[in-house]
């Protein structure tokens, strides 16, 4: 054995003191359903942790053997019982059984040793890659920023997909929502938005924390093998609460993100939290709220389900420069069903966020991808988060693609079409289809601006709709070996200077004249 | 239902002054649940009384040794903790290993060997 272990054991056996202070403990009296009823605890406050002690009826070496310490978070203070759901094996509770008052409220460690580990809601690990070092503890369940401490948005985030930071751009400390049916790609906007952040300086990079509420093992599995094979589990910590895990926990997992990325605005630098998905949190703390006999009011959800959602939210914020200029930015993911936004759940979290991604099942099934419908989506942040190179190319797209599909959709009808119409969706078409991206290939922002530029000043025009794709490849391709210096002008100054555009057009005439291939005539 | 009417039988028979009298509460709750149709709770009724009397049982000042005659030490030290030591009642388990361990109510003193080579154990074993 590794002698520095035993000094270690041997220092902790020579400082260890064993306690007998008088405890206050209540007993279970009824369990069930991840739910313990205790008697007793009458100092117990709101969201105290309480330990269930397993020992009692145990020897000692069956004691020592069986698994880690029990808790449960009080959540029900009644006249003469306390309610606590279990966190953990329910199982492992029993009728009779002891419970001690910690006297804390639920906190998890935080800090830099989280980066790169997969944990569960309690901040334990899931990974095999040992346990979690840390010295600072926080509470998972703690009031947002007040205004004064805040400052506006002003800084982008950029997730690699030009719909979004073309179109509707995100902040930093900016809550957008991303909200769309079943495997319509809400998830992998997500993981994109992680990704790029690979593309932005050490310094300036936010450190990014997805939370796994109620999903598939399976595909948490898949999301953390596809950011360790991109380099991007360095900066980023995943909080899984899957589908098998207690009610609990998964009700608290978005709160565990929270406190996780808040360690680091705290301390100046940015983060970024992913909440995948607030529907699933909603259902679980139904379930929760139903065993604890709270009133249902609509859908059975308890009356307080929008403060859920509230004060998970109101988190995010952009810290003012006194505070450390800090940000925490929310993208939480609301599923839909059958494309309706206005049942309950959603509308509540779209009255709290400052803008939100629709994604439509319809335009996904056409091969849109990624599905973004413009006119349902917003954010209210707007070209604030936005730098003046995207500003300048990005402005006049969104206009340009409502009107197009506006026409689309006339032109099923009408037979004979003007020439100013024809052209206009001719245009539309091409940047419909320029916008498309695969997923899993982010874009820095500054290819993004010369890709765009060019749609817009009519590099695809002479291509088929269906070849713009591969155009646009080959286009940054041309760019990134030829004049590289243009997206490195773009990138350090985050403008798009008369200088830039007039080497981006006459790279673009270069770019013609040496890809004619590409160039055939249109097809309508 | 069977659990309030549990708690209301134990209620009345802690009041009553002497025997005759808790057999005559019984009565009562019997006719109450002939009149009602509700015989087939009586069972129910009757187990939840157990499990209050448990419960009561366990609230009973406690003080558990891994001997008895550890107990008079157990006593002396016991009363270092608390203002004045109430009637106990001596259990022995040698679980314990050592010390002792006093339970009342909601109260709990643990000096048993066993809590502290627990404590100890879980401590070295998260380094």
């Amino acid at each position: 054995m590794d002698t520095l272990i035993i000094e270690k054991i041997q220092k902790e056996i020579e400082k260890f003191e064993p306690t007998t202070d008088l405890e206050k403990v209540g007993r279970v009296v009824r369990v069930g359903d991840g739910v313990a009823e205790i008697e007793g605890l009458e100092n117990a406050v709101m969201s105290e942790m309480v330990l269930f002690d397993d020992s009692g009826d145990k020897s000692l070496e069956e004691a020592m053997s069986s698994k880690e310490a029990l808790y449960g978070l009080v959540l029900n203070l009644e006249e003469d019982a306390v309610k606590a759901v279990v966190l953990g094996d329910v199982e492992r509770v029993q009728e009779g059984m002891l419970v001690k008052s910690t006297g804390r409220v639920l906190s998890i460690p935080v800090g830099e040793s989280l980066l790169g580990r997969v944990v569960n809601t309690l901040a334990e690990p899931l990974d095999g890659k040992g346990p979690i070092e840390s010295d600072s503890y926080a509470p998972i369940e703690r009031d947002a920023y007040g205004v004064i401490d805040r400052k506006s948005v002003d800084t982008p985030i950029h997730t690699g997909i030009k719909a979004i930071d073309a179109m509707v751009p995100i902040g930093r400390g900016q809550r957008e929502l991303i909200i769309g049916d079943r495997f319509t790609g809400k998830t992998t906007v997500a993981i994109d938005a992680i990704l790029n952040q690979k593309n932005e300086p050490e310094d300036t990079r936010p450190i990014c924390i997805y939370v796994a509420v109620g999903q598939k093992e399976s595909k948490t599995a898949r999301i953390v093998a596809q950011l360790e094979e991109a380099g991007a589990m360095d900066y980023t910590v995943v909080v899984s609460a899957s589908a098998a895990a207690p009610a609990a926990l998964q009700f608290l997992a978005p709160f565990s993100g929270a406190t996780i990325g808040e360690y680091f605005m705290d301390r100046g630098r940015d983060a970024l939290v992913i909440y995948d998905d607030l529907s699933k949190q909603a259902v679980a703390y139904r379930q929760l709220s139903l065993l604890l006999r709270r009133p249902p009011g609509r859908e059975a959800y308890p009356g307080d389900i929008f403060y859920l959602h509230s004060r998970l939210l109101e988190r995010a914020a952009k810290l003012s420069d006194e505070k450390g200029g800090g940000s925490l930015t929310a993208l939480p993911i609301i599923e839909t069903q059958e494309g309706d936004v206005s049942s309950y759940i959603p509308t509540n979290v779209i009255s709290i966020t400052d803008g939100q991604i629709f994604l439509d099942a319809g335009l996904f099934n056409k091969g849109t991808r990624p599905a973004i419908d413009v006119g349902n989506s917003v954010s209210r942040v707007g070209s604030s988060a936005q730098t003046k190179a995207m500003k300048a190319v990005g402005g006049s797209i969104r206009i340009e693609l409502a009107q197009f599909r506006e026409l689309e959709a006339f032109m099923q009808f009408a037979q004979d079409l003007d020439e100013a119409t024809k052209k206009r969706i001719d245009s539309g078409r091409r940047m419909a289809e320029l916008l498309k991206q695969r997923n899993g290939e982010p874009l820095p922002f500054e290819k993004q601006v010369v890709s765009i530029y060019a749609g817009i000043n009519g590099l695809f025009a002479g291509i088929k709709v269906e070849d713009v794709t591969t155009a646009e490849g080959k286009w940054l391709e041309y760019i990134d070996g030829q004049h590289s210096d243009v997206l490195k002008e773009i990138h350090s100054t985050g403008k798009l200077e008369d200088a830039t555009t007039e080497k981006i057009d006459s790279a673009m005439e270069d770019f013609k004249k040496t890809h004619t291939d590409l160039f055939s005539t249109d097809e309508e | 239902m069977p659990v309030e009417y549990a708690h209301a039988l134990s209620r009345s028979l802690e009041n009553a002054a002497n025997s005759s009298e808790a057999e005559a509460h019984v009565d009562e709750l019997v006719a109450v649940l002939k009149r009602e149709g509700k015989m087939r709770a009586l069972p129910a009724i009757l187990r939840e009384l157990e499990r209050l009397q448990a419960r009561e049982y366990a609230q009973k000042p406690t003080l558990t040794v891994t001997k008895e005659s550890d107990s008079q030490k157990a006593l002396k030290e016991l009363g270092n903790h608390l203002r004045s030591v109430p009637e106990v009642e001596i259990q022995t388990d040698e679980r314990l290993v050592g010390g002792w361990r006093y339970t009342d109510g909601d109260t709990l003193v643990d000096a048993s060997y066993k809590t502290a080579l627990l404590q100890l154990y879980r401590r070295v074993t998260t380094l």
